[in-house]
């Protein structure tokens, strides 16, 4: 007859398989773990008072007032930044505008209401079978600096140039322009420009945000050819968050 | 025939086991029980939420789909005050201010407050004629100065909304209570809230900016405090006032 090995697990075996279990499962729960976190990222995103916030927004573009900015950043970039100030037919719906994106706690606005954080872009933000024009996540993912947002066929070099003058002119009410002499200016106004213009023109919280939602591939049903994108800062209350929102647009 | 190992497992042994066991357990624990936790404090943030949710939708539903056309905003005071040795009145503060000049004339000290009582009032015109109001009511028991929210089981809450005759009250939803017993009232009992008494949950109104911008936009923010969640959840309503849009054509469009 066959002896039968009854001799057990010794002590070594015992642990050696409860430390190999262990670090299963702690791997397994640090895995899961940013899932957590994730879900709490986005209770921001399309909630209840960003989306009545751009509702009033995709009102103000739809609104024959709006002119439709000139630059060519939709077909180049698949984006046009909204500003307050391409509202140049009626100077009532242009305060209103600036007071509305103070009301409606749009992160970045200047006090012109130009530099907020509202981009225009295609209905469908992303299609991996036409490389023909540039889609919304594309601009998105090569991290644009804010130099190069509405600069297009000039350098690095000339487009910072631009930026930091039009900073400039802005910060002291001046005529905006591309080209000044920069020393004539504050250092430390020329430098907080510079650094500026270094920004990135979108931070990695709406990066998460584009990332998250759908390419919107199928045709909208309002036949919207359009949609708009804008990030809110809530800071009442001793609150500091982003959320964010969308809308399709028709216009 | 072999002798079978029948020794057993020392004590060391056990109590290396034992003690592995427990450590394991321990942790197990822990882990389950933060997530216990967290369970609870995702439930009321989502009572929050559908409370939230559903009067902002409410609001703006009538804001947007009917129109608003004017909008007026007042902030209306109230006082507790001593009426007796065993009760308590609320009087308002044009009340308040003439009992107290007759008590100065008359030389009796200040006249005591016991609580303040802030209502918020908008009253809105809709496009259709219609008129909405909404009523914000915070109740400070023995606490004039409140800036850290309600810990107080006296103190009151209430959202009101509506037509004017028929206004419909927004319970704040039920988070959770662990308020100080403070009496407020004499006829209630410390230790038991009845209906007679004001009571109040873990959630309270703690802030709230109302403003009309020059006629212009409609903005009410109403900020809850909770022991939790700090002051990170608020209804937060915006809409332009007499808001008239100028179609636009579709030949004005960006190059596609």
């Amino acid at each position: 007859m066959k002896k039968i090995n009854s001799s057990g697990f010794v002590m070594a075996e015992t642990l050696i398989v409860t430390v190999f279990l262990t670090t299963i499962f702690a791997m397994l729960y640090s895995s899961f773990l940013p899932l957590a976190g994730e879900y709490e990222k986005r209770e921001n995103y399309d909630n209840i008072d960003g989306k009545y916030a751009i509702f009033w927004i995709k009102r103000m573009i739809e609104d024959a007032s709006y002119d439709i900015p000139s630059t060519s950043n939709m077909s180049e970039k698949g984006y046009v930044r909204f500003r307050c100030s391409d509202i140049t037919s009626d100077d009532e719906k242009r305060a209103f505008c600036i007071n509305l994106v103070n009301a409606l706690q749009v992160a970045g606005c200047d006090k012109k209401g130009n530099e907020c954080d509202i981009f225009i872009t295609r209905y469908r933000l992303a299609n991996s079978s036409d490389n023909s024009r540039t889609w919304f996540k594309d601009a998105v993912q090569s991290d644009e600096k804010k130099f190069q947002e509405n600069c297009i066929g000039k350098s690095d070099e000339e487009c910072k140039k631009s930026y930091v003058c039009n900073c400039l002119a802005d910060k002291y009410d001046e005529e905006a322009t591309d080209d000044c002499a920069t020393d004539e200016y504050d250092v430390q106004d020329v430098k907080k420009c510079s650094a500026k213009a270094d920004l990135r023109v979108f931070n990695s919280g709406f990066k998460d945000y584009v990332f998250f939602l759908p390419d919107y591939s199928a045709t909208s049903l309002n036949y919207a050819n359009y949609r708009v994108l804008a990030r809110f800062q809530n800071k009442k209350d001793n609150n500091n968050y982003y959320s964010y929102a969308t809308i399709e647009v028709g216009r | 025939m072999k002798k079978l190992n029948n020794k057993g497992i020392t004590t060391i042994e056990v109590l290396i086991c034992f003690v592995l066991v427990v450590v394991i357990t321990m942790s197990i624990y822990a882990t389950v029980s933060g997530f216990n936790e967290r369970k609870i404090l995702e439930g009321q943030k989502e009572k929050i939420y559908s409370y939230k949710n559903t009067l902002t939708k409410e609001i703006q539903d009538d804001f947007i789909k009917k129109g608003l056309t004017s909008a007026k905003y007042e902030k209306v005071y109230y006082y507790y005050v001593p009426k007796d040795e065993f009760s308590d009145e609320l009087i308002s503060e044009d009340e308040y201010r003439t009992r107290q000049q007759e008590r100065q004339e008359n030389g009796l000290p200040d006249l005591q407050i016991l609580g303040t009582k802030t209502v918020h009032v908008v009253n809105c015109t809709l496009k259709d004629g219609s008129e909405r109001r909404l009523e914000i009511e915070q109740l400070f028991a023995l606490s004039p100065r409140h800036m850290d929210g309600s810990i107080y089981k006296d103190d009151e809450f209430m959202i009101r909304y509506g037509a004017p005759d028929d206004m419909i009250n927004w319970d704040l939803p039920d988070v959770g209570y662990s308020g100080y017993h403070v009496q407020l009232r004499k006829e209630c009992d410390v230790d038991t809230i009845s209906n007679n008494c004001r009571k109040s949950y873990d959630l309270s109104i703690n802030n709230v900016i109302i403003n009309t911008m020059d006629d212009s936009i409609l903005s009410i923010y109403i900020g809850f405090y909770h022991p939790e969640f700090a002051t990170r959840y608020a209804i937060n309503i915006v809409c332009p006032i007499n808001y008239v849009l100028n179609e636009s054509d579709s030949s004005t469009s960006w190059e596609y």
